[in-house]
């Protein structure tokens, strides 16, 4: 049971990077961002390939991963959501959008990097947790630490820096910001970026405790979006939470009831706090009728 | 106060958003085809009791009652089809739609046909149809929009789009009729203008409930004039009487300052306004 | 509202597209009756969602959803049920239209970003439930042997009659929308969708509205759905997932939201382009996706979307460059 909850957790913590992206990139352009399960993957597959098939030493192929990750997240804003933005498209579209990026990313993925499950050496080799009588890969505590890491980063970014206030004003209007001298898409493709970053981060801490496998990639968008949308899209804290909370409860469900409905009891459950609480179990409580 | 029963009487409304109140134990009457002034500085709490008053805000406390129903929680809808409409302080014409199509929106609440009479194209629903369609051509000749009446209505000029606003809302045939600053950014002649459709509604059996900054374009057409301030009722009776009222100029000015007979406004819009002072 | 122009352009593409079915039912040849009949079912869940988003503005992700139910009740009530194949079409379309009714409710005060995520949460719940739930509906593997429909003795399995049905339906469904549209019930939903708060003021019952908007949407959806499985005699989860609901979005905006004709080019679109794309092998799926992309994002208001309130092209160019000043506007909810 322990065992279930640790490993819950730390995937929980994988849901909470992803959905701190949603949340970030939400929070800063207003945009619901599908594409954000996708750095995950493009992260731990990255570094593999750059790995084995470049064979970088582990440390380079790993930041190659990131920078992969954050590439793509910089290109697709600049490609798809800034010429929408600019024709003045309505949110759905930009949202369908993000949600065929993320769908195009996958089979992409498959194609140019691996079309099969892949795994990464552990960063510290024969490094186990003993918890009530098994071993679990420790590279779970890095995951776990690496999480904590980039949530406090992260939220020192948006409360201390200019940036960090600059992008928390942007969401708000992109009049506003662009009347406070911020360029929204520039804002935006910042924010994109470090998901992509963040996102890369968590794959690469993941894989070698879990293989990576391109269509991943959209099961992490749907759950960490899931995991946002529980926490309130707008708190960065509450997306985290809802991240953590989704694993846990995913890896119990998996054990002691059956994997098979997980994700319809995630989805109902969400259907009706969405009803309840449109703004999330932690994001702000008033909302204008 | 008259004698009749009001149309629209609120009593003892509060409204309080966060540590804020809005609108303080606010009490108001309109009687039937009144025309019924609602000033105050900004900030005195005017649109929200407007909202209060149209169903888009529930208050805290307090009741109102249109036509002697009660209807402090009743919503914009409802309100609409008991015979409430408003008008909205920026023009709102429906995006996506032609002038003529606002007003007939306007008139959905009259239709009788439902979904299978339209599939249907019953004799009955093309009549229904043809009859309402005629009703928003001729007020949109009232209004002398009958020209526009297939352009889209976003591209009216700014005073024709607070005429259609008008005539939307009258469209639903209401017996109060809640005017939300109609005169602001109009030329003098559009005011006259709008003064003149004012009177006409009210010799038509509808009641008004104007609210405006333009002090003298108030005074001119109100019976009634209520004054609000930190969301309170100041002074509250007809129109000559608290015109010259002493409360109404501290309201906008301040206490204690020489008698100022040009209250604010009426410089710019007509220096020859002292001919109020007389009524 | 439809400008002159506008309406001209929609009229002159359904005559065509009216032309090119019957052209298609008479030509024999059995590719393009298959596609064509592929189309029709597309074009119908396509013009249900046109009245949901492009008349109500309702974003509903969850159109796919009342597809699946019109599937599986449709391949279940003829496997499990033994019902007749045209019992089970109705069944169908009238159990979608209730769900419709009875899962929107609740989401009716829900706004813009909220009732997307909550209906998207509903539709992947949905396909969700149609893999795992291998007891009734046959798991990931689906339903199979949903038999044809016949009309007595004369059986509609070839495709070639199965094509009218197809079409016939889908011609009523337009009908349907057209009717709606031109009446105080379309003028209704536009009012909806531009200011449901000015719409409440002047009298329109705004929840009602969008509940028949939704109910009408759900209820086509279903029939596309039980189509499609009286069409493949097959039904899988697979079919009514994310690409899906791409599909539906992407027929409606980029046919051209509140168009006539605008569902059977995006219907077109979405069956046609694919199959021409199947020489690709493995990079089928990425090259259609970024086809989807790329038009979308070059033709925001659809290809036969209002022709005035395209974005011109120019607008792609940082704003420096550009003679106007940006257009500001907000994301409406």
């Amino acid at each position: 049971m322990i065992v279930t909850l640790a490993v819950g957790i730390a995937t929980g913590f994988v849901y909470a990077l992803v959905a701190m992206g949603y949340s970030l990139v939400y929070r800063a352009t207003g945009v619901v961002n599908f594409t954000a399960g996708s750095y995950v993957v493009l992260g731990g597959l990255g570094t593999w390939w750059l790995l084995n098939q470049a064979h970088f030493p582990y440390g380079l192929a790993v930041l190659g991963g990131l920078i992969l990750a954050g590439a793509v997240a910089g290109a697709f804003w600049t490609l798809v959501v800034i010429p929408l933005w600019r024709r003045d498209s309505p949110a759905y579209v930009v949202l369908l959008s993000t949600v065929i990026g993320g769908a195009i990313l996958a089979p992409l993925t498959e194609l140019l990097i691996t079309p099969q499950a892949e795994e990464l050496p552990p960063w510290v080799s024969g490094f186990t947790v003993h918890i009530s009588g098994s071993d679990i890969s420790g590279q779970y505590v890095f995951v776990v630490a690496a999480g904590l890491a980039m949530l406090a980063g992260v939220s020192l970014l948006l409360r201390k820096t200019m940036l960090g206030k600059q992008l928390r004003a942007c969401g708000a209007s992109r009049e506003t910001s662009r009347l406070l001298g911020i360029h929204p898409e520039l804002a935006g493709g910042i924010i994109m970026v470090i998901t992509g970053l963040i996102g890369g981060l968590a794959g690469a801490l993941i894989t070698p405790a879990q293989s990576s496998e391109a269509s991943m990639g959209l099961t992490f968008g749907i759950f960490g979006f899931v995991a946002a949308a529980f926490g309130g899209l707008d708190s960065v804290a509450g997306a985290f939470i809802g991240g953590i909370l989704l694993g846990t409860g995913q890896a119990f469900i998996d054990r002691y009831y059956t994997p098979n409905y997980d994700e319809v009891i995630v989805f109902g459950l969400l259907v009706v706090v969405l009803v309840l609480r449109p703004n999330g179990l932690l994001g702000k409580a008033e909302q204008a009728g | 106060m008259t004698a009749v029963s009001p149309l629209l009487a609120a009593s003892h409304v509060t409204k309080a958003f966060g540590g804020v109140v809005a609108v303080d134990d606010v009490s108001l009457a309109i009687g039937p085809s009144t025309v019924h002034g609602l000033i105050g500085p900004n900030g005195a709490g005017k649109s929200t009791l407007i909202s209060l008053l149209s169903g888009f805000t529930r208050p805290d406390n307090g009741e109102i009652r249109f036509d002697g129903q009660d209807v402090t929680r009743v919503g914009p809808a409802r309100l609409a089809r008991l015979g409430l409409a408003r008008t909205f302080q920026a023009a709102t014409p429906l995006a996506g739609l032609t002038v003529l199509e606002n007003v007939q929106v306007a008139l959905t609440s009259k239709y009788r046909s439902g979904l299978l009479s339209v599939l249907a194209r019953t004799p009955a629903m093309r009549r229904e149809a043809k009859a309402l369609a005629a009703q928003a051509r001729e007020l949109l000749a009232d209004f002398g929009l009958l020209t526009d009446a297939d352009r889209p209505a976003r591209d009216l000029p700014f005073g024709k789009l607070r005429y259609l606003e008008i005539a939307r809302a009258l469209a639903t045939r209401p017996r109060l009729l809640l005017l939300d600053e109609p005169a602001a950014g109009l030329n003098q002649v559009e005011v006259d203008e709008l003064a003149v459709l004012i009177g006409r509604a009210r010799a038509g059996g509808i009641a008004v409930l104007l609210v405006d900054h333009d002090v003298s374009f108030l005074f001119s057409i109100c019976d009634q004039v209520t004054v609000l301030n930190f969301g309170k009722v100041v002074v509250s009776g007809p129109a000559a009487e608290v015109h010259g009222s002493k409360l109404l100029r501290e309201a906008y000015l301040g206490p204690a300052l020489p008698a100022d007979p040009d209250p604010p406004g009426t410089e710019s819009r007509r220096p020859e306004a002292r001919h109020l002072e007389a009524q | 509202m439809m400008s002159r122009a506008w309406r001209a352009r929609d009229g002159l593409v359904l005559a065509a597209a009216a032309v090119a079915v019957i052209a298609t039912g008479l030509s024999g040849s059995s590719y393009w009756i298959y596609s064509l009949c592929l189309v029709g079912i597309y074009a119908i869940v396509a013009v249900g969602f046109n009245i949901a988003l492009g008349l109500a503005g309702q974003v509903s992700f969850a159109q796919v959803a009342f597809m699946a139910v019109g599937g599986y009740a449709t391949g279940l009530l003829t496997t499990k049920a033994h019902a007749s194949p045209w019992l089970a079409l109705l069944a169908s379309v009238v159990l979608g239209a209730v769900l419709a009714f009875f899962l929107n409710l609740p989401f009716l005060r829900l706004r813009g970003h909220y009732l997307g995520m909550a209906t998207l949460a509903l539709a992947l719940g949905v396909q969700s439930f149609a893999e795992n739930a291998g007891g009734i509906t046959g798991g990931a593997l689906g339903v199979f042997g949903v038999p044809s429909l016949t009309l007595g003795s004369f059986s509609l399995a070839a495709h070639s009659r199965f094509f009218v049905l197809v079409w016939l339906a889908c011609g009523l469904c337009l009908a349907v929308y057209q009717l709606t549209a031109r009446s105080h019930i379309g003028r209704a939903w536009r009012a909806v969708a531009a200011r449901p708060d000015v719409s409440a003021s002047l009298g329109i019952d705004v929840p009602r509205a969008r509940i028949l908007a939704l109910v009408l949407a759900g209820a086509m959806a279903a029939l596309s759905g039980g189509l499609l499985a009286e069409f493949l005699n097959y039904v899988a989860p697979d079919y009514f997932g994310l690409v899906m609901i791409g599909n539906i979005f992407f027929m409606v905006i980029v046919g051209g939201m509140g168009s006539l004709a605008g569902p059977l080019v995006g219907a077109a679109f979405v069956v046609l382009v694919p199959q021409e794309m199947s020489s690709l092998g493995q990079w089928q799926g990425v090259v259609l996706l970024a086809i989807l992309l790329g038009v979308l994002v070059l033709w925001p208001t659809g290809l036969l979307g209002d022709p005035s309130a395209a974005g011109s092209i120019t607008a792609l160019l940082p704003a420096r460059l550009r003679a106007r000043p940006a257009r500001v506007a907000e994301n409406g909810s």
